[in-house]
C-alpha cells in the first residue's frame, strides 16, 4: 500500500491540481496561507526598510486581495478548493478592509 | 480619528465589502465556476444588507439630515448667527455640479450600469454628509477640522 497515489498526468495539469488536492486536503489552504503570509511581510518589510515604518493596514488589504485574486481561478474545476475555504478568503478580506479603513494613517491627527 | 474620518471610513468600507463579494459572485456566474459563492446564501444576503445599508445612508439619511440641518437654528451668541444662513449657502447648489459629473461617469465610464449606481449615491451623499459636518462646526464655532 502507497503512502500517496501519484496523479495521472496524462490528463492534464488541472487533473495533477486536483489529484494533489484529493491526496492532500490541506495543500490549497495552506498555499493560499503561504500567499497571504509573503505578501504581507514582504511588503510590509520592504516598505520599512524604504520609508522607517510598514503600514501594515494596507498590507493585509493588499495580501489579502492577492490570495482572493488567486484563490477565484481555483473555483472553476471541481476538487480544488471548497465554498468552505474561499468564504474564508473572503471573509478575511472583508475583515482586512475593515481594519484599513477604519485604522488612522501616523500622519493623521 | 475624527467623526469624519470615521464615517467616510465605514462607508468605504461598505463599498469594498459590496465590490469583492460581488466580484466573487459574478466570477462564478460569468465563468460557470464550479464553486459559487453566490450559492452560499449568507453572502448573498450580506451582499443585500450592505447595499440597504448604503443606500439608506447615503440617500434617506442624507437627505433627511440635509433637509432638517438646511432649517436649523441655533441660539444666537457674540459670534454665532442663530439661522446660520451665511455658512449654508453654496454647499447644496455646488454639490449639485458634483451629481451632474456623476451622471456623466455613469453613463460614460461605466455604460449606464445601475450595478454602479451605488457607488456613486454614496459618493455623493458621502460629500454632502461631510459638508454639512464642516458648515456645522464652522457655524458653531469649532474647528471644521
Amino acid at each position: 500500500m502507497s503512502l500517496y497515489n501519484l496523479p495521472n498526468s496524462t490528463t492534464g495539469i488541472d487533473a495533477i491540481i486536483v489529484d494533489t488536492a484529493t491526496a492532500v486536503p490541506i495543500f490549497i489552504p495552506m498555499l493560499l496561507m503561504f500567499i497571504f503570509v509573503t505578501v504581507l511581510l514582504g511588503g510590509s518589510t520592504a516598505q520599512r526598510k524604504r520609508t522607517g515604518f510598514s503600514d501594515l493596514p494596507l498590507w493585509s488589504v493588499l495580501a489579502s486581495i492577492s490570495t482572493l485574486m488567486v484563490s477565484l481561478p481555483l473555483t472553476l474545476v471541481v476538487g480544488i478548493i471548497n465554498v468552505l475555504t474561499l468564504s474564508i478568503v473572503v471573509v478575511v478580506t472583508l475583515l482586512c478592509g475593515l481594519w484599513f479603513f477604519t485604522s488612522r494613517n501616523r500622519y493623521e491627527v | 480619528m475624527g467623526e469624519i474620518k470615521f464615517i467616510a471610513g465605514l462607508v468605504m468600507f461598505a463599498l469594498f465589502s459590496i465590490a469583492i463579494t460581488t466580484y466573487a459572485i459574478s466570477f462564478a456566474n460569468d465563468n460557470n465556476a464550479a464553486v459559487d459563492l453566490g450559492n452560499d446564501s449568507k453572502f448573498v444576503n450580506l451582499n443585500t444588507q450592505i447595499k440597504e445599508n448604503v443606500t439608506k445612508f447615503s440617500i434617506t439619511d442624507v437627505n433627511d439630515s440635509s433637509t432638517a440641518f438646511f432649517t436649523s437654528t441655533i441660539e444666537a451668541g457674540d459670534e454665532t448667527m442663530g439661522g446660520g444662513g451665511a455658512f449654508k449657502v453654496g454647499l447644496s447648489s455646488v454639490l449639485g455640479s458634483v451629481s451632474s459629473l456623476m451622471s456623466v461617469t455613469k453613463t460614460y465610464l461605466f455604460g449606464g450600469s445601475n450595478l454602479f449606481g451605488i457607488f456613486l449615491a454614496a459618493i455623493s451623499g458621502l460629500l454632502l454628509y461631510t459638508g454639512i459636518r464642516y458648515v456645522y462646526k464652522t457655524w458653531v464655532g469649532k474647528n471644521p477640522d
